[in-house]
């Protein structure tokens, strides 16, 4: 990952840096035409003009007889030496003393003949000096073109370079754009994807650490933001476990030591009745049971409250169960145990589960002693077993025709020491069903319950 | 062999006061010998510390050992008698109020040859007393140890 994005910026800096070294080349050509060939162009047409001027003087004053006319033009031949002097720069010296000494020879024979006819001379003698004079000016015009001439294919060139380095440039600007918006789009749809598939595994840890699950860890990747979320996610997991296993091993140590006095209080209250029975009067021996009641009670309680704290930490083992063989057989026993009590049952065949069969064993015990129990003051009591289809997950259910309870308790249900019913009406601990809820909860399922006093109650459960 | 004893291994004096009770309602004619903790134990036993001077092939017929107990607990105490030449058969029954399983299988895995919780009514802790009584110093045959061949 990280040498792609290497290579990618490399590849982009190449670029950048070649599109650089074009402008550059172009910039430093642009200024060398500026520089050698414009001076030279505007140069030779100054020259030129001059040169011109010098002939249109002469010429002007042998045609007006002026004799100053003619001291004039010394004046204009002398104005294109200063100009042709200043080009000392551009050309070269020896040019520059040729042209010079060309156009003092043409001057001279120029000016002899204009004098000549200036006084009125005409014949064969000067029809020579104007053939001599014609023939220098040749030579002079040839020598000022000369120095201001240039190389034209160079020129040519310089141009054709700029030009070919310009498109170039372009062509690479172009692709630069390309590569940048490719780059763009998929620097952010890859880092997007990373993003979300990190996000996905953070929010997957945290739904397992929902469920109850703090063994596992998010895994930690990279050092940013997200990472930090992750680290502090774990150490917040790590928290609620060393919590949790806190009060764990608090509420079974504080159970377990509360189980020795309990002990105490119930063998000397025996040892009392037992031993000084006679003695005691009546009034103290209905209190003393009244003890003895109190600490049993408080005994089954705390053993209640270890089977629980127990059961917290039993690590479950899934395997094939037969619920159905399950619900016949609680029943069959508890119809033994009680044959006066009539019960009508329907138990749906070969209902079968993954799940760990000692604790399901618990919790269908559980779940039918309290039908059973709870229609002990029914008519025609009915206990029903089955198993239904609700979106994609099968819900077991156990009705009863009991004396059912108030829905609008139905949240302490499953609390630990709640119970619905007083105990005068139906016996019991408050633990049975905190029991139930607790092994559904470890098979990763669901409980709740359906109910309406005096028609029955409804138990629905799923297992993962 | 009428000088033979049970040793009970018990800090909680009430339990102690229970177990010598119980001992006597179930008619055991065997001295019922308490220690304190787990150290006191492994004195009594190896006759060390303020036990030097008691006969060391005096063993108890069987030990009833509590396995929360203060300085060495009950498996320490256990891990001793069975490391010992002259202990390694004594038969020692756990007497606990401990159902874990934690507590049962490193027990058993120590070489204990009982596991018995203590129950919480005084009636089934007597029943219990006298069954362990009568199955241990009258059903089973124990191994012989030292003591016995002396």
């Amino acid at each position: 990952m990280n040498l792609m994005v290497l290579a990618v910026v490399a590849v982009f800096i190449g670029l950048m840096t070649i599109n650089g070294y074009l402008s550059a080349q172009t910039v430093k050509q642009t200024l060398m035409i500026r520089d050698n060939y414009i001076p030279l162009v505007e140069l030779g047409y100054r020259l030129e003009t001059q040169f011109e001027n010098i002939s249109l003087s002469l010429r002007d004053a042998v045609s007006a007889q002026d004799q100053n006319g003619l001291e004039e033009s010394i004046n204009v031949k002398n104005e294109l030496l200063a100009e042709i002097d200043k080009a000392a720069g551009i050309v070269d010296e020896n040019e520059i003393i040729k042209l010079k000494a060309s156009l003092e020879d043409y001057f001279s024979a120029a000016m002899e003949t204009s004098q000549r006819m200036v006084k009125g001379e005409t014949g064969e003698k000067i029809v020579e000096l104007m053939t001599e004079m014609q023939s220098k000016r040749v030579l002079a015009h040839a020598a000022l073109m000369n120095v201001s001439k240039f190389d034209r294919t160079k020129l040519n060139d310089a141009f054709t370079a700029i030009a070919s380095r310009q498109e170039r440039s372009a062509f690479i600007r172009l692709w630069v754009t390309i590569f940048s918006v490719v780059l763009i789009v998929s620097v952010s749809v890859i880092t997007g994807r990373v993003f979300i598939a990190r996000l996905d595994t953070i929010s997957k840890g945290l739904a397992r650490f929902g469920e109850g699950d703090f063994k596992q860890k998010i895994p930690i990747t990279g050092h940013d933001e997200l990472s930090r979320l992750s680290v502090h996610a774990n150490m917040m997991a790590a928290r609620i476990q060393s919590l949790v296993k806190e009060i764990e091993s608090f509420s079974y140590s504080v159970a377990h030591d509360l189980r020795a006095p309990v002990r105490s209080i119930l063998g000397f209250s025996d040892a009392l009745t037992e031993d000084f029975g006679e003695k005691i009067p009546d009034d103290a021996k209905s209190y003393l049971n009244r003890i003895t009641n109190a600490a049993q009670k408080m005994g089954h309680m705390i053993d209640g409250l270890l089977g629980l704290s127990r059961l917290n930490r039993t690590t479950i083992f899934k395997q094939d169960v037969n619920l159905s063989k399950i619900v016949l057989d609680t029943l069959i026993t508890l119809e033994e145990a009680e044959p006066k009590h009539k019960v009508q049952y329907s138990v749906a065949e070969n209902v079968h589960v993954k799940g760990d069969p000692k604790l399901l064993d618990v919790v269908i015990t559980n779940l039918i002693s309290n039908a059973w129990k709870f229609s002990r003051h029914t008519r025609e009591p009915q206990i029903l077993f089955g198993s239904k289809q609700e979106n994609h997950s099968t819900v077991f259910y156990l009705t009863d025709n009991g004396a059912g309870f108030d829905m609008s308790y139905s949240d302490k249900l499953f609390g630990t020491f709640q119970r619905l019913h007083s105990e005068s009406e139906f016996e019991g601990h408050g633990i049975g069903l905190a029991t139930v809820k607790q092994i559904i909860d470890k098979h990763g399922g669901r409980i709740w319950a359906e109910s309406e006093i005096g028609k029955g109650t409804t138990f629905y459960f799923t297992l993962g | 062999m009428s000088n033979k004893f049970v040793l009970l291994v018990e800090d909680n004096e009430d339990d102690e006061l229970l177990a010598v009770r119980a001992f006597k309602k179930s008619n055991i004619k065997k001295e019922l010998v308490v220690v304190r903790d787990g150290a006191e134990a492994v004195d009594f036993i190896f006759c060390t510390g303020k036990y030097a001077l008691r006969d060391k092939n005096h063993l108890p017929e069987f030990v009833l050992l509590d396995l929360k107990l203060p300085k060495l607990d009950g498996h320490q105490v256990l891990s001793r008698i069975r490391k010992s030449e002259a202990t390694k058969l004594l038969p020692v029954i756990i007497l606990t109020s401990s159902e874990e399983e934690h507590d049962l299988n490193k027990s058993y895995l120590n070489g204990a040859n009982s596991y018995i919780v203590k129950p919480l009514e005084a009636v089934n802790f007597i029943d219990l007393i006298r069954n362990v009584g009568l199955y241990w110093l009258e059903l089973n045959k124990s191994p012989i140890t030292k003591s016995a061949m002396a």
